[in-house]
Parts: C-alpha cells; sequence; structure tokens
C-alpha cells in the first residue's frame, strides 16, 4: 500500500533568477508553470539551470512557495487552499504584487495570475476615483475640464 | 520599502494586464476607472467582460445609455462573458425593449457566456456559432427560441415563464453539443421532452410539479442526472442507460409503488444520493431481481417527519436491492424513539460480499439507531472502516437517556471482530457537550489485527477523544498511522504542543506506529 502512494521519483531542476539567484525545485513544482513546462520540452540538459529571465530572486522565491504549495496534492481541502491563498496574497506589498503579476503573467502560471489579478481588483472595488488613486499613487494628469468631459461621457458610470 | 510604496507601479502594467484586472470588477466600475489618469482613460474598452449586474438604478435612461456605449466602444477581440441583471428587489423584472438587442448584439460579436436576467419576453429565434454558456432567467415566448447554437455547451434556465406549453420540445436539434442542462423552478411547461445524444449532465428542480403531462428523456450519453421536484403528476419515459450517477430528491405525495417504478428509470447508476418519503414497494427476497445492479455507492436519507421504521425498512430495501453496494450513508431524521425498527430476515447480499464503508449521519443513540447499528455490525462482514457513530450532538446533551456513550462497550468488541482496515472517530464536534465516556480501563480489549490507519478530523482534544484515541492505540496491535487533522479557529500553537506530548506518552500496541498531528 505504502509503496504506491509515494510520489514518483520526481526529477528536480534548478531555475535561475534574472539577478543570478538559483533555485533547486522538482519537476512537478515549476511545471505549473507553462513557459518553463514549455522549455523543459526544448531542454536537451535537464540539469543545465532554467533562466527566469525577467524575474527576481526574491519574487522568484514566491513564486515557487506559491507552487510548492499548489503541487502537493495531499490533504489539503480546496477551503484551507484558499485560505492560504488569500494569506499568502495579503502579505505582499503593492510594490510585490507588481512584480508576482508580471512574473506570474511571464511565466504563465494560471492560478497565481487569478489570485493576484483577483487580489489587485479587490483594492479597487468599493472605492472611489480618489481613493484608487491614493492607494496605487496614482496622479492625476487631467485638467479639471478633461475629468468633467469623462464624467459627462458615462455619466451612469459615476452614480452613486 | 517606505519610499517604494509612493511609485505609481500598477499603471505601468502592460494594457493586456490591467483589463484583465478590470474583467474582474462590474463594468461600472470598470468605466469608473476612465477617470483616474490619461493612462487609463481607455483601458475599460478592451475589457472582455461585460458585467451589467450591479446597479441601482437600472431603468434611469442613465442605463440604458450606458450599455449602448460601452457595447459600441468595447473592442475586445473576445467578449468573454456577458452578464445583465434587471431583477429588482422588489420581485418585479423589469422590461427593458433594449435587452434583447443587447443579446443579440454580444452573440453577432462571438461571445462566449451569456448570462441574463430580465423581465422582457422574446420569441424572435437566437442564433449563435461561438457562444458555449446560455443562462436566462426570463420568459420565453415562441416554439423556437433556442434556434441554433453549434457549441453551446451549457444551458441554465432559472425562474422561466415558459409560454409555449412544448417549446422545449424542439430546441434539442439546435444544440448538438449540449453538455449541461439545468432546468430550475420553471413554469409554463405542459409536456417535457429531451433528447440529446450529447448530453452528459441533467438537473431538473421545482419545475415537474407544476406540469401533467409526459416527461420524456432520450439521452444516451447522460452520466448524471439531479432531480428535486414532485413527480406524481407526471409520466416518464427515460432512458438513460449510461447514468452514472443520481442525485434523487422526491418531495410530496408518492407511493410505494409509484417510487418503486421511478427509481427503475436510473437502474444502471453506480452512485445515488436519495431523498424520498417512502419505502420502496418491491419485493425483498432471495429470488428477486435487484433494481439497482450496478450501485456501489449510497447515501439514503429520509424526511423528518417519516416514522423511523418506514425509514429503516427504506434503508434495509435499498441494500437489498443493491447487492454490489461498496459504500452507504444513512442520515437520521427523524425520533421516534423507543419503537422498536423491523430489522430484515434476509441479510443484504451487499454485506457479506461487498460493502466496505458506513457513515452514518447523526446518530444519536436512540434504542433504534443502536438496533440498527448493532444489525450492521453483526452482518455487513466484510467492513473496513469503522462506522463514526460515536458522533454526538446537542440533542443529547440534554436527555443522558441517548447518550452514545453507554453503547461505546459494545460498539467495540462488535468492530474488534471486523477486519477493519480504517477508523474514523469523529467525537466532540461541539464544544458546547463533552459525553461522558465508560473508563478507559472498563472498556473490553480488541487486538484489530488488520486496522491500520485512524483518522481523525477533531474540532479539538476533547476527553472523550482521548479516550478512544488511547483505547486504539493501547490495543491495535498492528496500527501504522494515526492522523489527527485539527479544526477549528480555537486551536492555538499550545494545544498542538500539548496533545503532541500527550500523544507521545499513550503506550501504544504497535511498534510501528506513527502519529501525523496536522493544524487547521
Amino acid at each position: 500500500m505504502a509503496s504506491t502512494s509515494t510520489s514518483t521519483l520526481s526529477r528536480k531542476l534548478i531555475l535561475k533568477s534574472s539577478d543570478g539567484e538559483k533555485f533547486e525545485v522538482d519537476e512537478n513544482v515549476a511545471m505549473q508553470s507553462q513557459t518553463i513546462k514549455h522549455m523543459i520540452e526544448d531542454l536537451d540538459d535537464i540539469n543545465s539551470p532554467i533562466p527566469v529571465s525577467i524575474v527576481t530572486g526574491t519574487i522568484l522565491s514566491k513564486v515557487i512557495e506559491y507552487c510548492k504549495k499548489h503541487a502537493t496534492e495531499d490533504s489539503d481541502s480546496d477551503e484551507q487552499l484558499k485560505q492560504w491563498d488569500k494569506e499568502y496574497a495579503n502579505n505582499m506589498d503593492l510594490n510585490t504584487l507588481y512584480y508576482l503579476l508580471l512574473a506570474a503573467n511571464y511565466m504563465e502560471i494560471k492560478g497565481l495570475l487569478e489570485l493576484i489579478t483577483q487580489c489587485v481588483a479587490d483594492m479597487i472595488k468599493g472605492k472611489s476615483p480618489e481613493e484608487i488613486r491614493a492607494h496605487f499613487n496614482i496622479k492625476n494628469d487631467f485638467t479639471p475640464q478633461e475629468e468633467a468631459n469623462i464624467r459627462n461621457e458615462n455619466p451612469w458610470a459615476f452614480e452613486n | 520599502m517606505a519610499e517604494t510604496e509612493e511609485v505609481d507601479r500598477i499603471s505601468n502594467l502592460p494594457d493586456a494586464l490591467l483589463s484583465e484586472i478590470l474583467s474582474l470588477l462590474s463594468t461600472k466600475e470598470a468605466v469608473a476607472t476612465s477617470i483616474l489618469s490619461k493612462r487609463w482613460e481607455y483601458i475599460w474598452t478592451e475589457v472582455p467582460v461585460l458585467d451589467f449586474s450591479y446597479s441601482k438604478d437600472k431603468l434611469s435612461s442613465n442605463f440604458t445609455t450606458f450599455v449602448n456605449r460601452v457595447l459600441i466602444l468595447n473592442d475586445a477581440p473576445v467578449i468573454r462573458l456577458f452578464r445583465l441583471n434587471l431583477y429588482q428587489e422588489d420581485d418585479e423584472e423589469i422590461e427593458d425593449m433594449h435587452v434583447w438587442s443587447w443579446i443579440r448584439n454580444t452573440m453577432r460579436r462571438d461571445v462566449l457566456e451569456i448570462d441574463v436576467i430580465c423581465g422582457t419576453p422574446e420569441a424572435r429565434g437566437l442564433v449563435s456559432e461561438k457562444l458555449k454558456v446560455l443562462k436566462l432567467r426570463c420568459p420565453l415566448k415562441g416554439s423556437r427560441l433556442l434556434y441554433s447554437f453549434p457549441i453551446l455547451s451549457i444551458l441554465h434556465l432559472e425562474f422561466c415563464y415558459i409560454e409555449d406549453h412544448d417549446s422545449m420540445n424542439n430546441i434539442w436539434s439546435g444544440l448538438p453539443c449540449l453538455n449541461e442542462f439545468l432546468l430550475y423552478h420553471c413554469h409554463g411547461l405542459q409536456n417535457l421532452r429531451i433528447q440529446s445524444s450529447s448530453l452528459k449532465r441533467l438537473t431538473v428542480a421545482g419545475t415537474l410539479f407544476r406540469m401533467e403531462g409526459l416527461v420524456i428523456i432520450e439521452a444516451p450519453s447522460l452520466e448524471y442526472i439531479s432531480i428535486e421536484d414532485q413527480v406524481y403528476c407526471c409520466e416518464f419515459d427515460i432512458n438513460i442507460p449510461s447514468l452514472v450517477e443520481a442525485d434523487i430528491d422526491i418531495c410530496g405525495m408518492i407511493d410505494g409503488i409509484s417510487a418503486a417504478e421511478f427509481l427503475k428509470h436510473f437502474h444502471s447508476m453506480k452512485t445515488l444520493n436519495l431523498m424520498i418519503p417512502t419505502p420502496l414497494a418491491v419485493m425483498v427476497d432471495a429470488q428477486m431481481q435487484p433494481l439497482f445492479p450496478e450501485l456501489t455507492c449510497l447515501d439514503v436519507r429520509t424526511m423528518c417527519y417519516l416514522s423511523q421504521n418506514l425509514h429503516i425498512i427504506l434503508l434495509f430495501q435499498m441494500c437489498q436491492h443493491a447487492p454490489n453496494l461498496v459504500s452507504l450513508k444513512y442520515k437520521i431524521e427523524s425520533r421516534t424513539m423507543e419503537e422498536s425498527p423491523s430489522l430484515p430476515n434476509v441479510v443484504p447480499k451487499c454485506f457479506s460480499s461487498t460493502l466496505k464503508a458506513i457513515d452514518v449521519d447523526n446518530f444519536r443513540g436512540t434504542f433504534a439507531d443502536n438496533a440498527v447499528i448493532e444489525y450492521i455490525l453483526q452482518h455487513a462482514i466484510v467492513l473496513k472502516c469503522a462506522p463514526n457513530i460515536v458522533s454526538f450532538d446537542y440533542f443529547s446533551s440534554k436527555d443522558g437517556k441517548y447518550g452514545t456513550n453507554v453503547r461505546l462497550g459494545d460498539y467495540l468488541p462488535h468492530l474488534g471482530q471486523l477486519n477493519l482496515e480504517e477508523f474514523l472517530p469523529h467525537l466532540a464536534n461541539l464544544e458546547e457537550y463533552q459525553p461522558q465516556l465508560p473508563a478507559h480501563s472498563t472498556l473490553p480489549k480488541c487486538m484489530f489485527p488488520t486496522l491500520e490507519v485512524v483518522n481523525a478530523s477533531l474540532l479539538d482534544v476533547a476527553d472523550t477523544d482521548k479516550i478512544l484515541l488511547e483505547y486504539l492505540l493501547n490495543n491495535a496491535v498492528n496500527l501504522k498511522v494515526v492522523r489527527i487533522k485539527l479544526k477549528g479557529s480555537n486551536v492555538v500553537e499550545n494545544t498542538m504542543d500539548a496533545i503532541i506530548g500527550w500523544l507521545n506518552e499513550v503506550p501504544r500496541a504497535s511498534s510501528e506506529c506513527k502519529l501525523v498531528v496536522s493544524p487547521p
């Protein structure tokens, strides 16, 4: 019984971040990234580091943390996984979220991409334009006249 | 760190990512971002989701203008979802002449999913080459409204008033790829014909009880069916030979003969969740032809107003008619306390050959509960997993009479005679109530020679849990692993440490036994 349940010999891959940091990960962890999956298929030598060119070590370690959690098909229920995701995203500052989003997009990790976009969307939800600008430090470069014009184009969008 | 927070990073994201973010907002909120800065002015026009479901003043002319404008200006290559909700709090769905123009417009633009709630009927046939999901909650007119949807996979009709009695009957040739059909609380139908060679999943709820005609289901690929309805007023002609799983919840009047006739339609299923108000009128004896020869997984519940005896009759009847049953779950709803239940003379065949697991929901240790479980434990000789009957609820705490604690001493030796491989104690899952178990030393010894796994999912480890866990650790000679998964928010790290500490102190009959305690 026990022998069948142990993982089928997982290969190790080395991921190399843009700033040269190396991470050894199980193949099934890395394979959640479609980009890496495709790279492996073209790779002759599985032992050579795989460059993840636009992602820094700091961000890559966070990406790997996510992929590890989602690679284990163990006893965690969907609900527990959702809770973990929520805490994972809530612990990121805006800066990190931004780079994670770019990384998830580049690495094509669907779950992570959805998690972070949802997290950012939730930050926008229910806020006035002024509050959104303040939250993300968006500089309003409209003149008051331009802003009034936009409001007039879609008045319903700005009704409360 | 504080410095980096000052930078506006989000505006630097590529358009594609920004429109993904906006696609998770209502269209109103997405359009409102146009005012943030010049960078944001037109991002909303690329958003592939049009969601007009959140709105307060839907009738205002501004709303109509808004939807029109968004539809004209939206430039997304593919519209993934068009959602519109014109449902008002006061139960009146608003009529809006534009609704179907909007729907047709998005269909022409190859929208993938439409989800619309509106009060405006439409009679002209709809066509869409690319639509995959269609969810409607609106009045439907005409006999051929859903005219041609070559790749539509999911169709949900909820709370639809269908004006033409037979309009459901003609749509199937226009839906050659339909995979899932849901008919939920619709009215207006007289007859229903579902005729689809692609259909895999079918749900009908709250609709049949309004009909008085014929229900034909001709679906050779159907794998899952769910019927939550009253069925006494219709006639059925059902042909679903590939059925694997059924959820049948019959409420209202039905007699045992009709109930049996109805269930016969689902004879090929392997899994059945059954809620039914009456035992079946069927033969139960050694020579009978079983009704459900393929059934391996059964979950039976009954209404609370059924007297317990009927419930038990149904339970054993179903077991009799499922000779290959592997897993049985039953829920006890009714409480006619001291009546002596009628137990079957012929032991169900599956008890001695295939039945590996029994799960009892809501066990309260009444006289009848105990009689049933005792019968099962005596005859279900191939059980691999101990039934989790030692669960308590608030009800039993008020009156010690029904406390299962009395029974644990009898229960354990019964289990000791089975070749159990797994034990799942669900003990004190209510914080308010800590039942009294007999002193550990007074419980009879059982070796459980085949028991290898104990999986416990616990809210907190209370004294009762400790007694049973301790008992199993002390006695089960071949135990390989005890897994304890803690639930609930009140488990702190100290609790974990205390439990692990305590468990490590308990003497174990098996030298190989591992402990795995996982936090909530």
